[in-house]
């Protein structure tokens, strides 16, 4: 069975692809957008912990689909089976990605982290480069994913807060917890500036999209209003509402083929129900299946005009994977020992911390020294009720149980909340950190599965640990009790990046500046697969804004040919 | 481990041992998980002579720790502990925390909407 010929044929229905489609879809362009996943709509979503949190109902069965990871041990590298790991690569695979089940904290890159050889020098080990396009280029998309996306927040000046063309947020912040009046006095008797972190979710209603309604469990949750800016709500609907949008979920793309050299001409794509297979034809193929995904899926579309896989004349594809490094830490606010608000105002359900610092996204210190740092960010414990309470069901590696467990358990719960934070820094690029095909182990569909070398670089924990003190300075200031903090080199598997640099030389990178293929003009990539370096932010927002620059000039060469 | 006159529902009480089968009994349900949890209790059942719920709390108490000394016995009381957790503070819908009885225990409420049906099919 084959398909009409398509405009654009989008591979990924995440961010990066419903920027793309939305774009193409609104300039008159007939796109198809393949996604694996099922739709999930707004009004079917719940807060179901079991189900999506303890489950794996939005990403597949582990022992259908999986990645292999490659670590070091004792000098050697050994590789598992994420099943028999426990540790799933995927990231909500439905209509719309994982931007479903973000928590929304929404930065920008500042214009260094698009020169940060030439404004840090180069690290040993490290592959770090400059990007071939700096933060003047992206910056409108930024403030164009701003509008469309719905980015609530607050502007203050920030030495290290990137220029904004327009200064003003499009929505006020969402409403916060009184937690931060506590907060915000601690960071200024210790001279540090707190941030209201701006947020991919609506604090007013929009168009058919509604307000927040503060329902305590968003991150990891689909939303049930519309308020949170995901690709599904924010793009999708109204790329569907233009009438150019072909949406096939239950839909993966097992390769790409080209007709000989220089051109895709169809995707191969098996439908996950009925396992048929069918083909679908376009002039242009976008692939934005998530950094890692993206990278299998051209490599798995090797021929013999290819046979180093698509897109892989370089051989950089899959190279210098990229993840968030950093870490996280903890304490308890105490009933007893509460200063500045009130322990009811702090138990109030629902509202958001909204609290980020910048202060040492760049440090240059007298005796700290010159380096790039990063971001911190501050939000209470998940809300999770099941993981809150196995959380505290050990101590020492002994498990507590009976009438123990029943009055630690209600003790903290009801005398104690956790304010947490979370350090982004950059994850080194460098050369023990990337994706493969694994030549041993394939997937329900018969194809090779991805194996993922992990590796962190030594000075990624150095920066952690710097900005971690600093973290538990205000946490100390805040009066919290039994703090406790982690950075390590265990990958965020939800902050993934890399495999597919941009650059302009095609011996050395994978796409050009516009994320096209050095080698084949009618492939794109438009997730995060493109960053050379990763910036010490989440990506999505520049998810966003990068593949709603690559679907413009995919309009533009649209229009050019026609 | 989930006895009466805790602070806490008691696992009886609150049907944890049918939200157990439901769960493990689902098509989905990591097997790998369903063969530690039965394993495990058949070697905790020799271990103790297939005699523990003829014991005293006392006893019952002892006989968990000893086996939880060994690595087998510590994975198996882990995972009970996570299942027995997920059923008691789970969403009612999926038969234990009866009446939300275990969110009531600790002050909270669940997020809304709460969902319409299992995401297991039973």
């Amino acid at each position: 069975m084959s398909s009409p010929l398509f405009d654009v044929v989008v591979i990924g229905s995440g961010a990066g692809g419903g920027a793309v489609a939305y774009t193409l879809c609104k300039a008159g362009y007939k796109v198809a957008l393949l996604e694996k996943g099922k739709l999930i709509n707004r009004k079917e979503f719940s807060k179901d912990e079991i189900a999506y949190v303890r489950r794996d109902i939005v990403t597949p069965s582990l022992f259908k689909e999986y990645h292999t990871i490659e670590t070091q041990q004792d000098g050697s590298w050994h590789t598992l089976p994420t099943y028999k790991l426990g540790w799933s690569f995927w990231n909500g695979n439905i209509v719309g990605g994982s931007s479903n089940f973000m928590s929304g904290m929404f930065h920008r890159m500042h214009p260094d982290d698009f020169r940060l050889k030439s404004k840090y020098g180069t690290i040993e080990g490290a592959n770090i480069v400059d990007w071939p396009i700096s933060y003047s280029d992206l910056e409108p998309y930024y403030q164009k994913a701003e509008d469309i996306i719905g980015i609530s927040g607050l502007y203050k000046p920030h030495p290290f807060e990137p220029p904004r063309s327009r200064r003003r947020f499009c929505q006020p912040p969402t409403a916060e917890n009184r937690v931060v009046t506590l907060f915000d006095k601690s960071c200024q008797s210790l001279g540090i500036t707190p941030l209201v972190t701006p947020r991919a979710i609506l604090s007013q209603k929009r168009g058919e999209r509604e307000a927040c309604y503060y329902s305590n469990f968003c991150g990891s949750y689909g939303c049930s209003s519309g308020a949170k800016g995901s690709a599904r709500e924010a793009l999708l609907k109204p790329a569907l509402a233009t009438g150019n949008l072909t949406l096939m979920s239950h839909s993966h793309v097992k390769q790409l083929h080209t007709k000989g050299k220089g051109k895709v001409s169809h995707a191969v794509v098996v439908d996950t129900i009925s396992r048929g297979e069918r083909t679908v034809a376009g002039k242009i193929f976008v692939v934005a299946a998530q950094a890692h995904e993206s990278v299998r899926l051209l490599l798995n579309s090797a021929n013999t005009s290819y046979p180093q896989g698509l897109a892989n004349s370089s051989g950089e594809l899959g190279k210098n994977l990229l993840f968030s490094a950093g870490g996280a830490g903890e304490g308890e606010l105490h009933q007893d020992t509460l200063k500045e608000i009130s322990f009811s105002a702090l138990m109030e359900p629902g509202l958001f911390v909204n609290r980020s610092i910048l202060d040492w996204y760049f440090v240059d210190h007298w005796w700290d020294g010159k380096f790039k740092g990063g971001l911190v960010e501050f939000m209470f414990e998940h809300q999770n009720i099941i993981a809150r309470t196995i959380k505290r069901s050990e101590e020492e590696e002994k498990l507590i149980w009976g009438t123990t467990l029943g009055e630690k358990l209600t003790r903290q719960f009801t005398r104690t909340k956790n304010i947490r934070f979370e350090i982004f820094n950059d994850w080194l690029p460098h050369d023990n950190c990337f994706v493969s095909l694994d030549p041993n182990y394939r997937d329900t569909y018969g194809m090779p599965v991805g194996k993922l070398r992990i590796e962190g670089h030594p000075h990624d924990l150095k920066v952690g640990e710097y900005l971690a003190e600093k973290c538990i300075a205000i946490l100390e200031e805040m009066g919290a009790k039994n703090i406790s903090s982690s950075v390590t080199s265990i990958p965020p598997q939800n902050l993934i990046a890399g495999g597919c640099r941009f650059g302009t030389d095609p011996k050395t990178s994978v796409l050009n500046p516009y994320c096209q293929s050095h080698d084949i003009q009618n492939l794109y990539v438009a997730d995060a697969a493109f960053m050379p370096t990763g910036g010490s932010v989440p990506y999505t927002w520049t998810i966003y804004a990068n593949a709603f620059r690559i679907a413009d000039h995919i309009v533009q060469t649209l229009r050019r040919g026609s | 481990m989930f006895p009466e006159k805790s602070l806490l529902p008691s696992a009886k009480k609150m049907h944890t041992t049918q939200f157990l089968f439901d769960t493990m009994a689902d098509k989905t349900f990591n097997p790998e998980i369903r063969q530690l949890v039965i394993e495990g209790a058949a070697r905790f059942e020799h271990y103790t002579d297939g005699k523990f719920t003829l014991l005293t709390a006392g006893e019952k108490e002892y006989a968990l720790r000893s086996y939880e000394m060994s690595e087998e016995g510590k994975r198996w009381l882990s995972q009970m502990m996570v299942l027995t957790l997920e059923g008691l503070f789970g969403d009612p819908i999926y038969g234990s925390n009866i009446d939300e009885s275990g969110w009531q225990a600790l002050h909270v409420e669940g997020g809304m909407p709460h969902p319409k049906t299992r995401y297991i099919g039973i």
